[in-house]
């Protein structure tokens, strides 16, 4: 799913806002604008929601794909949502274009239609990975910026009973990662803005050829402005602004669309949806002017909303398929993919990731006591990792890591060290293989 | 509905300082919102609540730079956002809007033209040679209006008094606004091509519209009824 970049991402990951390296450092040997590193604390959080994810990814029987960061400039192309200028691009050895994937739901859809094709249906998939964009800053220059994507896409079911698991499934993502549900406080709610292209289309269908681009770019961007004032033929004017207030309660948006000469089966479709949303507890706006500017959607499209932000958008992409199937094969496709750059960001820092470092520094008093200091090491690694093991929790969090002392340092210099690094137990390793432990206290 | 309202969290505006002020606030102030504390002269307050609500539904007000108006909407921490349409216009030139333009405020009447000096061989944009120089505070407007003559033209990007351009020689011919047309005149400048007309305009946050269009959708009927209304009484 491709998400136009916010002026908010821009300045976030702008190098304008690092220090200015100093000046020893060769600007080769700096990162390019627009991308970073992710420190070891970041990495912890980042790492401990896309396990959040995967968690529930999987409870749905969704299986992880992994693929290439560089595809066929033309793969990612294929769809018609993607401005080439908009993708970061090389040439291989033979001259072929090539481009950093700025979405993977064309890569994934690829391999469905490749590789996975002829197997079982519907095809379930997650992934996590980075995705680039060549796009405009706030002074107007170009420049290439790396983001992080996880999400879903649904292959080989069509019907609104799949788009039920899709926005089912974003839901429960949203709620383990602790954005709680809309009843209660509006603080950290969220809600889930809901519109159908094909009934959009459908409308829109009916304004003449001519002015139909004008029109669609106003309702996308709810440009009143321009539907009220601009030279447009009535009739167009008028559907225009009309799509423009079917938004609000599904209740009465439906209500509204019941009235337009719509195909009634995909208006009953869109109502089971929007029941079973609200029997789960999911806060719905129903929004036909919700037209994203990808043109592969094909059905529902929706964004999940918190804090003013969009944390995860898709919808449903028909037609895709058979644009990568080698027979020009037809398969319903719907999927999702959430923002963790903006997940993050919104999230509040859970203090447990802060005590998620060593736990026991172990010191060889005297070279004599090296053997054993690094036999009570791998002694104390292994019955944690056993732990860890029976209990499920040890892996991801490196909660009982065991550390050993490599530089000799005096003890006070040690016990500095360990409390700087939020490190509880330290174990003196004599020569004869005897050891005490203390504890150097929290320097907080 | 009104009491569910009363604890929600205020609905900001952005509102730029300078010309568009006092009729902003006097468009506001017609709804029942009142911000009029920004226009006395001893207020050094940037944040400010109205004293009254519209409908239960409370309002606050930052007061920035014109330029900033759209990049506080956009960022989202003001939902609303009352500015130039030449403002937009420039901030958005070349690429899709971030902000949803929700109505014609009908005040700030201005136009973004091409001005030429009196003396000049040329008598419209049109007739520029290649490579002319135009000064501009507008460049991006003018990028498109010059891409869209097909006429490659270097542009200079001013901060102010861009009328002194044409007068040192630095520039063949300005891009500007004009509201009267006295300071071009006085500065020996005639006014050739109109690129657009501008006014200001109501702005909302896509997303925050979005999910909670009604307290602003409301906000927009009383304005037309009042506001707009009484502008057509008046004039």
């Amino acid at each position: 799913m491709y998400n136009r970049v916010s002026g908010a991402e821009h300045s976030r990951v702008s190098g304008a806002e690092r220090p200015e390296p100093s000046s020893t450092v060769s600007s080769s040997l700096r990162p390019p604008s627009g991308v970073r590193d992710l420190l070891p604390r970041e990495v912890q959080r980042r790492e401990k929601l896309e396990a959040q994810l995967t968690q529930v990814f999987r409870r749905y029987g969704y299986q992880r794909i992994i693929t290439p960061t560089l595809e066929r400039l033309e793969t990612l192309l294929a769809g018609g949502s993607i401005r080439a200028e908009s993708v970061l691009q090389l040439r291989d050895g033979e001259g072929t274009m090539l481009g950093l994937r700025p979405e993977l739901t064309a890569s994934i859809v690829r391999a469905a239609a490749t590789r996975l094709a002829g197997g079982p249906l519907p095809l379930r998939l997650y992934y996590h990975g980075s995705v680039f964009r060549n796009s405009r800053r706030e002074e107007g220059s170009y420049s290439g910026q790396e983001f992080f994507q996880s999400g879903v896409e649904l292959i080989g079911a069509g019907g609104w009973l799949a788009d039920a698991e899709i926005l089912l499934l974003l839901a429960d993502c949203i709620r383990s990662v602790g954005i709680s549900s809309p009843v209660g406080e509006t603080e950290s709610s969220w809600t889930l803005l809901l519109g159908d292209v094909s009934l959009t289309e459908s409308l829109l269908s009916t304004v003449a050829p001519t002015a139909q681009a004008a029109v669609r770019r106003a309702i996308a961007q709810l440009d009143y402005v321009y539907l009220e004032s601009a030279p447009l033929p009535e009739a167009a004017r008028q559907i225009g602004l009309q799509i423009l207030e079917l938004r609000g309660q599904p209740g009465q948006v439906l209500s509204d669309l019941a009235r337009l000469p719509l195909p009634p089966e995909r208006l009953r479709d869109l109502r089971q949806l929007c029941q079973v949303l609200e029997e789960h507890g999911v806060q719905v706006v129903l929004d036909l002017s919700l037209l994203q500017t990808l043109a592969y959607y094909t059905g529902i499209v929706f964004q999940a909303v918190a804090g003013g932000e969009v944390i995860a958008l898709g919808g449903r992409y028909d037609r895709l398929h058979a644009l990568y199937s080698p027979q020009q094969a037809e398969q319903p496709g719907i999927g999702f993919t959430l923002l963790p750059d903006t997940l993050l960001r919104l999230l509040p820092p859970d203090p447990k990731t802060e005590e998620m470092g060593c736990k026991r520094l172990v010191v060889p008093l005297v070279p004599a006591g090296i053997p054993a200091a690094l036999a009570l090491a791998a002694r104390w690694r292994e019955e944690c990792h056993a732990y860890g093991t029976l209990t499920g929790t040890a892996s991801l969090t490196g909660m009982e890591a065991v550390e050993l002392e490599l530089l000799d340092r005096a003890p006070e210099e040690i016990e500095a060290y360990a409390r700087q690094c939020r490190i509880p137990e330290i174990a003196w390793v004599q020569a004869d293989g005897s050891y005490h432990i203390t504890h150097p206290g929290c320097s907080c | 509905m009104l009491d569910g309202r009363r604890d929600s969290p205020p609905i900001t505006i952005a509102l730029a300082k300078g010309a568009l002020l006092p009729e902003a606030i006097q468009c506001l102030q017609q709804v029942g919102i009142d911000f009029s504390r920004f226009l006395d002269p001893g207020n050094r307050l940037l944040r400010i609540e109205s004293p009254t609500r519209l409908n239960g539904q409370r309002y606050e007000a930052l007061l920035v730079r014109t330029h900033d108006v759209p990049v506080y909407v956009e960022y989202g921490q003001a939902q609303l956002g009352i500015v130039g349409y030449d403002i937009l216009r420039e901030r958005y030139a070349g690429s899709e809007a971030r902000v949803a333009h929700l109505l014609d405020l009908q005040f700030g009447h201005c136009r973004m033209s091409v001005a030429l000096p009196q003396d000049s061989p040329y008598r419209s944009a049109a007739q520029l040679p290649a490579h002319a120089r135009v000064a501009s505070k507008f460049v991006g407007c003018a990028r498109e209006y010059f891409d869209r003559l097909d006429l490659p033209v270097e542009l200079i990007s001013l901060h102010g008094s861009v009328e002194l351009a044409p007068l040192t020689g630095m520039a063949d011919a300005i891009v500007d606004l004009v509201a009267t047309g006295r300071t071009l005149r006085e500065n020996g400048l005639i006014e050739r091509d109109c690129l657009f007309e501008s006014t200001a305009r109501l702005i909302a946050h896509p997303i925050s519209y979005r999910v909670n269009q009604q307290p602003i959708r409301e906000l927009v009927t009383q304005i037309r009824e009042r506001w707009l209304g009484s502008l057509l009484a008046g004039g």
